[in-house]
């Protein structure tokens, strides 16, 4: 199938972590590792989080499947293929704000559509779509600045979606969001992916997030995977089932075993 | 009209009373002193007119007078705009390469940063050598003055150009010359901007610089031989002149400035 076609398929892969490790240099010289032996997969279609309190290596693992970090060891692939470099069958929701500020809504999606080869006739309809998916459709001619950091964060999503990727990585998506915008957001992926069912790596510091949004969630402390549960919540995942003993058995085991793996212990009498 | 203007009016004519008063007090100190300091009346009825001397001699009148300093000001004007069009358009084209080049940066950014801490006047000589007293030597002296600006606010904004967006670009397939074009680029036009306004005043300036040293005409020329002259009333037009000139030209920067860098937060 040529690229740009309207009616390409979302075919969704499947990756592959293979003993990743990387070392970085610590100022006062020494070598300290922040991923150690790391494997994992994600199977088609499957959303995997990754939890893990800050600077336990998780946005690190991300950044190595995104190929903007090349691991000191070990390799990852996606549908079979080894990871070198950015590329544009891996789409990244950065944490930060990323979209560009000089373009328009619109243009911000149009750009993204011809980052990924798609014909300038075809790019209008395609941007259209995209913003519709998010529901931004009404916010073409706006600068970025004139939005929310919420509505940013959907534009920021359409246009990695408009790319059409096999893989999407998200990378605290939602942290510097208020609450309740970054539940309508988690909620908004659900819907999404209910009708494209995106192979996803979800990073999230957020027990919650991560028990609403993943199918599987795997736990990181310093370089290590320490916990793998299954989340068999079944979908669509309406808000509501945030209030289920269900979720709550979830999400609280992760909290206690964060707060155990915390080297300042803290008790309160 | 907003209390912006209004405070900006009451300044000027305290200025001007300022002025007058000093001029009152020289006036009353004797025929030296009243040289010095004159009253808005000597300078607006005598120095004024007194501009078409420089049209060939002519007897003081005010036709000839307003013509000698609005075609001074043009030749001092178009000094200033060669030079920042030339110098500006090399410093973006030469920021941009030393910035994005590792070696070429290695190479020339050192050069760059000598270059920078020589006080701009104490070029003036050498290019005079190098290039001639008229017109040519003057505006590549601009030129050069400006271009060391532009390419140093250019270097540092490429160091400073946020990695998040590059890193997004380059998830969304981006070339290297992708990412050169529509994401450094235009990430560091607000830089540009500000190194024009920047740029500006240095050539006002140094054109000043080399208008008294060298040129035959324009108001620094017109400033130094009103000095030798003792002609405090001309000098004190010019000033008025300058003002007008580099206000006009700030604003048309900073509103063209506020049009091209309006998607800014």
């Amino acid at each position: 199938m040529k690229m740009g076609e309207l009616d390409r398929k979302t075919e969704s892969g499947e990756l592959n972590i293979e003993h990743i490790s990387i070392e970085f240099n610590t100022v006062s010289g020494d070598k300290m590792k922040a991923l150690d032996d790391i494997s994992l997969d994600v199977a088609h279609g499957e959303l995997v989080a990754v939890v893990g309190r800050s600077g336990c290596g998780k946005t690190t693992l991300l950044n190595i499947v995104a190929g903007l970090l090349e691991p000191t060891g070990g390799t990852c692939k996606l549908n079979g293929r080894e990871i070198k470099g950015p590329g544009r069958e891996r789409g990244v929701v950065f944490q930060a704000d990323a979209v560009f500020g000089w373009k328009r809504v619109g243009e911000n999606v149009d750009f993204a559509l011809k980052l990924g080869g798609v014909p300038k006739e075809k790019r209008r309809e395609l941007a259209e779509k995209y913003l519709k998916m998010v529901n931004l459709e009404k916010f073409a001619d706006f600068y970025p600045k004139e939005l929310s950091g919420g509505m940013r964060k959907r534009l920021q999503i359409a246009m990695v979606l408009a790319n059409q990727p096999k893989l999407l990585l998200m990378d605290e998506p939602f942290g510097p969001l208020d609450y309740a915008t970054k539940v309508e957001l988690q909620v908004e992926v659900e819907k999404i992916r209910l009708k494209h069912p995106l192979t996803t790596f979800f990073v999230t510091h957020d027990v919650e997030e991560a028990t609403f949004v993943a199918d599987r969630i795997i736990m990181i402390e310093k370089g290590r995977i320490v916990e793998e549960i299954n989340v068999d919540i079944p979908r669509p995942r309406p808000v509501e089932i945030r209030n289920t003993a269900e979720f709550h058995a979830i999400s609280d085991y992760l909290l206690g075993k964060l707060l155990e793996l915390s080297d300042v212990k803290s008790e309160v009498r | 009209m907003g209390t912006k203007h209004v405070k900006k009016i009451l300044a000027a004519a305290g200025l001007i009373t300022f002025w007058q008063i000093a001029a009152l007090i020289a006036r009353s100190g004797g025929e030296y002193t009243a040289v010095l300091v004159p009253t808005w009346g000597k300078v607006l009825t005598e120095s004024l007119p007194g501009f078409a001397a420089f049209k060939g001699g002519a007897l003081p009148n005010y036709g000839d007078a307003l013509y000698v300093l609005l075609s001074n000001s043009l030749i001092t004007v178009k000094r200033v705009l060669i030079g920042l069009a030339a110098g500006g358009m090399a410093g973006v084209a030469t920021g941009i390469i030393i910035g994005l080049q590792p070696v070429l940066r290695g190479m020339l950014y050192p050069i760059v940063k000598i270059l920078r801490n020589i006080p701009l006047l104490a070029l003036i000589a050498l290019f005079l050598v190098w290039f001639g007293g008229e017109e040519r030597g003057i505006i590549i002296y601009i030129a050069f003055g400006l271009w060391i600006i532009y390419t140093t606010n250019i270097i540092e904004a490429i160091d400073n150009a946020d990695r998040i967006r590059i890193n997004f670009a380059r998830t969304l397939g981006a070339t290297n010359m992708d990412v050169y074009t529509n994401v450094i680029l235009p990430m560091i036009v607000p830089s540009i901007m500000n190194a024009t306004k920047v740029a500006l005043g240095v050539a006002w300036a140094i054109a000043l610089g080399g208008e008294f040293l060298a040129a035959q005409d324009g108001l620094g020329r017109l400033l130094i031989v009103s000095q030798q002259y003792m002609e405090t009333g001309r000098m004190l037009i010019i000033l008025i002149v300058f003002i007008v000139l580099t206000a006009v030209f700030s604003w048309m920067v900073k509103t063209a400035g506020n049009r091209i860098t309006r998607w800014m937060p």
